[in-house]
């Protein structure tokens, strides 16, 4: 059971989190000429055993994108959507038609991940002051249990628990997912240093 | 009739019940199954990390964690059990390298690290892998039959093989 402090903290953690996912939504936003909205959805501090059972449902394979960040925070991001919207969103970034997703429609979705990460980054830097360095992204489809397993390890090899936050990004007819994954222990970085 | 027990991600699960079918997914995590087919006993270990470098691991939740102690606990609780280190038998599926560059480059490859631990630390007790199915890029599905020994893997590339 948590203690009031730290459902504080959480709280505060997602606001300032959300904040930073607007500038990728915004950046979205830019590369599809639509509006795109965001819905912060969960921000949990889990065990690592129960990690997979927070996650969106969804059944059928996934198209991902991962970037992991590392400096002053370790950083785990991952993008997604069902593979089946994927050729959706492949089609509006190269302004074609996209019968199935060809590689250069998933190399599109994954520059889409670098672009947003550093949306991210940025506005993270600005806003504490921190220094942080996104690896390359890489891409793959595949179910969200299979897929989630680098980042959740990535975040795991220094804690016990993971930070992880869900945001849906809304278009008119896609949801793309942004998972944000942290360590429990580095989130006092972030409170103290955001907003002073 | 069998009755599936789910072993999540960083735990382990042993059963003496010869209805029980130990299931998972991995990606770049490793099913490690260790059993005695003479006893009937049998576990199954989610590994996400080759080392745990010593750092103890309290809560049996996560003791499948580190590909160590995952072996190390899998074989306490099995012998506690009645099985017997030379009987014991190894079976893995998992360790994929789930994210490429587009240039084809490998990255974030915990996957390799965590297959090459688990190797190295099952020599140190003479465990023999039996059969495996790792690496690659692929998630699988997982299902330990503590019964008859049999590894299913399912994936989305190679459908279902059992091991």
């Amino acid at each position: 059971m948590k203690n009031s402090s730290e459902k504080l903290k959480l709280r505060k953690l997602q606001s300032v989190l959300s904040s930073y996912i607007e500038s990728s939504t915004s950046s979205f936003s830019k590369l599809i000429h639509e509006p795109v909205h965001q819905h912060f959805s969960k921000l949990v501090d889990a065990e690592i055993s129960k990690i997979e059972f927070l996650m969106p449902e969804i059944l059928e394979d996934v198209f991902a994108v991962y970037i992991r960040c590392e400096g002053d925070l370790r950083i785990g991001m991952m993008f997604f959507l069902p593979e089946a919207e994927s050729k959706n969103l492949a089609a509006r970034l190269l302004k074609k038609p996209q019968k199935n997703l060809t590689e250069l429609g998933k190399s599109s979705i994954t520059e889409l991940g670098s672009i947003m990460t550093g949306s991210f980054l940025t506005a993270l830097s600005n806003e504490t002051g921190l220094h942080i360095q996104a690896s390359v992204a890489g891409s793959s489809i595949d179910t969200l249990r299979s897929l989630m397993q680098p980042s959740v390890s990535y975040i795991a090899k220094k804690s016990e628990r993971v930070i992880v936050g869900i945001s849906e990004l809304k278009t008119s007819d896609i949801i793309l997912y942004f998972i944000v994954m942290l360590d429990p222990h580095e989130i006092k970085k972030i409170l103290a240093k955001a907003g002073s | 009739m069998s009755s599936q027990v789910h072993v999540a991600m960083g735990s382990l699960a042993v059963s003496l019940d010869q209805k029980h079918v130990l299931e998972t997914f991995v990606g770049s995590c490793v099913a490690l199954c260790l059993f005695d087919p003479h006893a009937r006993v049998g576990g199954m270990a989610h590994v996400m990390l080759p080392e745990s470098y010593k750092k103890s691991s309290s809560k049996l939740n996560d003791s499948g964690k580190y590909a160590d102690q995952a072996i190390e606990n899998l074989l306490l609780i099995i012998l506690q059990n009645g099985g017997k280190l030379g009987r014991i038998r190894a079976k893995m599926a998992g360790g994929a390298n789930m994210f490429t560059h587009e240039s084809g480059t490998t990255l974030f490859n915990i996957g390799e690290k965590n297959v090459h631990a688990i190797r190295k630390f099952l020599k140190l007790y003479n465990i023999p892998i039996v059969s495996e199915d790792v690496g690659l890029n692929y998630g699988r599905k997982v299902e330990f039959n503590v019964k008859s020994g049999d590894l299913v893997v399912s994936s989305r590339f190679k459908g279902e093989r059992r091991l």
